[in-house]
């Protein structure tokens, strides 16, 4: 009874302005390596016309030196094309200090160019974003979905399986975790590849053990006793592991497990995306467990098709349409708490807008350096939210 | 000359605004009405009664309602105030305690936070100056007067803990406790039981003679309204299509939107081989004894019932229970019996219809026979298959064969599919090795037999149609599985007046053209009585009285089915 009251022209228009800024730091971000660099895009270098901002991308032989060139000091350099922002995020230049004739943004006391590294810094933040919610995506679906869907009635399995959990659970646990866990902590030190290993091996495994218990309880199946079927508490499992995790304070988590691990962006994003997972799950449940009960999906049993028929096209789209703007706000949240880790960390590994900020704490005369990059934060988290209210309306039919 | 009118509506139009646009939705409206007097408002969904209701107490949001034109004027105490031109402050004086109102839903008007008699109370602090010793005493006093069991202890029980009927009478309580002039009451006994409605309805014409207020009362049931108002507008898209007594409506109604409400309940008096629908009338269709509508009569009615128990039983049911464990936390568990000892037979070809009231088990049972719930017990036998002992993918099978019609149509359909897709998605699974083409042909014939446009209503989503064509997708969906026997749970219980004709005619078409048998479920006797070749009657679980429909409406035996036959 109460539409087109909001002007829906003006909610467009900025969710459109929304999906622009995002896309722009997402070209930014792409391209930042030439963006945003000291070395000219075209060059004369030995009487021959190079692209070193190119060729070094590509890895030329001549990078080292060309890195190290003081191309602005260059007989030619007028002739030269430099990039728009003629500043790599590390060039200290301590005669611009402060300078906003040469820096448009200004720049850090040892004269490092704010906007070169807001350039580099916005990759960071979309990759944290993205890559902790496909990690915390996957997890929230499966483990929410298996709640809100099985409840603690409808998952069964026979009591062979159910006997034989416990043996081979407790062996794919103790091989495959307990005494992996040193290994673990090495490997993480050493890079996420060498992790990514361990973890393979540690799944094998596990899924070894799985094999092994699943034949032992085909054969044991053969008795009647052991083919009765028993109901697995699936939900009250999840619901109590959401809730131990959500009872670790998770910035100090990430804080402690990152300073063990090997610092780069993707082993943060990784760790953000381990542990941010359960208001995803919790949503998921919810859903389900409010789609259970709809009539229509009454209507699909009663209609005889499958289990699997109803949980994939009946249950399933209705409860991700409202996870889509989801995803937004927790990639806006994985950002923040990347941010909020650069903030707290020091020194910081890479460039990020969270470390940008951390270096305004020092220097509070210098305004610029914490306003920009909360800014650009800011307007990015926003956008986010946009975005998430349009895709909210448009995976509802009921919406045009 | 004649006293002047207690509340006087002149020239009230009303919009909702949509963007740029104002939508009308009340036109030209003008009425009076009188001290002491009834007066009802009919007309369907969408015709504008609810919000002519609300407009009378300012109690729509404004903007999106603009008054666009006309005034409503209250006489009170020899003062003429003009509604529409007061403070909001002002206004608050007039709710409650001059005009005060009933809603629909008793479940959610009371507030679940606090107990009733303390609802009742603020109210009665609201408008008089007493204390709070003194308010409850009054509030004591009333809920005595609305006839509350144990009043002193339901002063204190918290919405959740009485019935429904219960709720409605701390809702009148409520709304006459500051004595008003005038009460409005919107449908206030559409979500009740027949039989709790009736005493409902006894209880308010008692107190508004009593009292002498003035009643407004809103309604899509004529058979209530004829029992209790002295006058009757009846409203049609946001207009007035007719006013006058409840006699001359009834006996003379003029305009054809009026008779049309008037016919389209099934009459127990005569049984027309189909049910004229309101486009009949207002298309000038409907000829009494020509065509579909001729009257049959009972015993006709009563041979064929006969006729069709010739034949082997399609569905036998014997000694079935459905048990739920009520499990209480720190106390002993209760088993509930939903279903209790329920036997019957169905035959091919025939509607079975089954009368109750809410809560008596007609919707678990009709559950128990797909199996869609908890265990039931006992036997089942369809087509001299044991239902209960199939295993899954048999009784996935058996399901196809028996096809459930849900009460409301649009929670029954999935919002994410079109209605197409819908019901292609059962053609596909129980039919897979149908082509493509004919798989559309089979689709469009389904589409046509429901009086569906296939070329048009294929594509939409269950949102973009109306309540009666939300019910022809779920039955042509249904009937896609090409059933042996369909059960109708209730499946015009939410529908118009007038829709409900028209769905009921379908699915009498329906069953002519394929031949299924029905289990034909609804609270509403009347209905029943029309649909059904055999009837039982359930209460508590349990099946109290069965037979042939006419024979059991003449000659009920069971105390409860006369006391539903009375409510009719």
């Amino acid at each position: 009874m109460n539409p087109g009251v909001k002007p829906q022209y003006l909610k467009r228009l900025l969710q459109g302005v929304a999906i622009f800024w995002l896309g722009l730091w997402g070209v930014t971000a792409l391209f930042s390596a030439f963006l945003a660099t000291s070395l000219p895009w075209k060059a004369e270098w030995k009487g021959q016309t190079v692209f070193p901002a190119f060729s070094v991308w590509l890895g030329a032989s001549e990078s080292g030196v060309w890195r190290q060139h003081e191309w602005k000091s260059d007989a030619r350099f007028s002739e030269y094309w430099m990039a728009p922002v003629p500043f790599s995020p590390n060039d200290l230049d301590f005669e611009g200090k402060y300078n906003f004739d040469k820096h448009i943004l200004g720049t850090d006391e040892l004269g490092r160019d704010v906007l070169s590294c807001l350039i580099h810094g916005a990759g960071t933040a979309l990759i944290t974003g993205f890559l902790a919610v496909l990690i915390s995506m996957v997890l929230g679906l499966l483990l929410g979905g298996i709640a809100g869907y099985c409840g603690d009635h409808q998952l069964k399995i026979s009591l062979a399986s159910w006997y034989l959990l416990f043996p081979f659970g407790f062996i794919a646990w103790y091989y495959g975790i307990q005494i992996q866990l040193p290994e673990w902590v090495e490997s993480l030190q050493s890079g996420y590849i060498a992790f990514l290993g361990e973890l393979m091996f540690s799944g094998i495994v596990v899924i070894l053990a799985g094999i092994l218990g699943l034949g032992l309880s085909r054969l044991l199946q053969k008795k009647n006793w052991f083919r009765r079927r028993k109901a697995i508490w699936v939900d009250i499992l999840i619901l109590r592991l959401i809730e131990i995790k959500q009872s670790i304070p998770t910035l100090f988590l990430i804080l402690a497990v990152v300073a063990i691990t090997e610092p780069g962006v993707v082993m943060t994003s990784f760790w953000i995306g381990i542990t941010g997972w359960t208001g995803i799950a919790r949503f998921v449940r919810a859903e389900m467990l409010r789609i259970r009960e709809a009539p229509y999906m009454i209507a699909a049993y009663g209609l005889g098709f499958s289990e699997r028929r109803i949980l994939l096209r009946h249950a399933l789209p209705n409860a991700l349409s409202p996870i889509w703007a989801l995803v937004s706000f927790a990639i806006a949240g994985a950002i923040l708490s990347e941010a909020s880790l650069s903030f707290i960390r020091e020194p910081a590994e890479s460039i990020s807008w969270g470390s940008l900020l951390s270096a305004g704490r020092k220097d509070l005369s210098a305004w610029w350096l914490a306003l920009w990059p909360g800014l650009a934060l800011f307007l990015t988290l926003f956008s986010l939210q946009l975005i998430g209210e349009r895709l909210r309306d448009y995976f509802d039919p009921r919406q045009v | 000359m004649r006293q002047q009118p207690l509340l006087e509506v002149n020239h009230l139009s009303l919009g909702f605004q949509e963007g740029k646009q104002i939508r009308p939705v009340l036109k030209d409206i003008s009425f009076q009405l009188f001290k002491g007097e009834n007066l009802a408002i009919v007309g369907e969904s969408g015709s504008g009664k609810s919000v002519t209701a609300l407009s009378l107490l300012r109690l729509l949001a404004e903007p999106p309602a603009i008054y666009t034109n006309g005034e409503i004027l209250l006489r009170s105490k020899d003062e003429i105030k003009s509604l529409l031109t007061l403070t909001p402050k002002a206004l608050q004086h007039i709710r409650g305690k001059e005009i005060s109102m009933i809603f629909q839903e008793p479940m959610t008007s009371l507030n679940p936070v606090f107990t009733c008699g303390e609802q009742v109370a603020e109210a009665i602090r609201l408008h008089q100056n007493v204390s709070a010793k003194e308010a409850r005493d009054l509030t004591l006093q009333w809920f005595k007067e609305v006839q509350l069991p144990r009043a002193e202890k339901l002063l204190d029980a918290y919405p959740h803990q009485i019935s429904g009927g219960q709720k409605q009478r701390v809702m009148i309580a409520m709304a006459m406790c500051n004595h008003p002039e005038i009460l409005i009451a919107d449908e206030p006994t559409t979500a009740l039981d027949v039989t709790v409605q009736k005493t409902i309805l006894e209880l308010m014409e008692s107190l508004r003679q009593k009292y002498g207020t003035s009643m407004i009362f809103i309604s899509h049931d004529l058979g209530v309204v004829k029992e209790i108002s002295d006058r009757i507008i009846v409203m049609y898209q946001g207009e007035i299509v007719e006013e006058g007594t409840t006699d001359s409506i009834f006996s003379n109604a003029r305009h054809p939107y009026t008779q049309g409400l008037i016919a389209c309940r099934p009459d127990p008096g005569k049984f027309l081989r189909r049910i004229p629908t309101v486009s009949d009338f207002m298309e000038g269709r409907f000829q009494e004894g020509r065509g579909h509508f001729i009257s049959e009569n009972a015993h006709l009615r009563i041979a064929r019932a006969k006729e069709k128990q010739l034949a082997q039983p399609l569905l036998k049911v014997r000694e079935l229970n459905v048990t739920y464990e009520d499990k209480g936390l720190f106390k002993k568990s209760n088993i509930f019996k939903a279903v209790n000892h329920v036997s019957f037979d169905l035959y091919p070809g025939e509607i079975l219809g089954l009368v109750g009231e809410s809560g008596c088990g007609k919707t678990t049972l009709s559950r128990a026979l797909l199996r869609l719930n908890t265990p039931a017990t006992g036997e089942i036998i369809f087509k001299n298959k044991s239902l209960l002992d199939l295993n899954d993918k048999a009784l996935r099978e058996m399901r196809k064969q028996m096809q459930l019609v849900f009460q409301d149509p649009y929670s029954a359909l999935n919002p994410r599919l079109t209605a197409g897709q819908a019901i292609r998605e059962v053609l596909q699974v129980h039919f897979p090795s149908v082509s493509k083409t004919e798989r559309e042909e089979q689709l469009d014939e389904l589409f046509i037999q429901t009086g569906l446009d296939p070329a048009i209503h294929k594509s939409r989503y269950p949102h973009e149609f109306s309540g009666g064509q939300r019910q022809r997708i779920c039955i042509a969906r249904a009937l896609a599985t090409q059933p042996d026997l369909l059960i109708c749970d209730e499946s015009v219980s939410a529908l118009d007046v007038s829709v409900q004709a028209q769905i009921l005619n379908l699915l009498n078409d329906l069953k002519e053209l394929r031949g299924f048998g029905c289990i034909f479920i609804s609270h509403d006797l009347q209905v029943v009585r029309y649909m059904s070749d055999r009837i039982m009657v359930m209460k508590e679980g349990q099946i109290v009285e069965s037979g042939i429909t006419e024979e059991v409406c003449m000659h009920a035996e069971n105390p409860y089915t006369r006391e539903l036959l009375g409510g009719m």
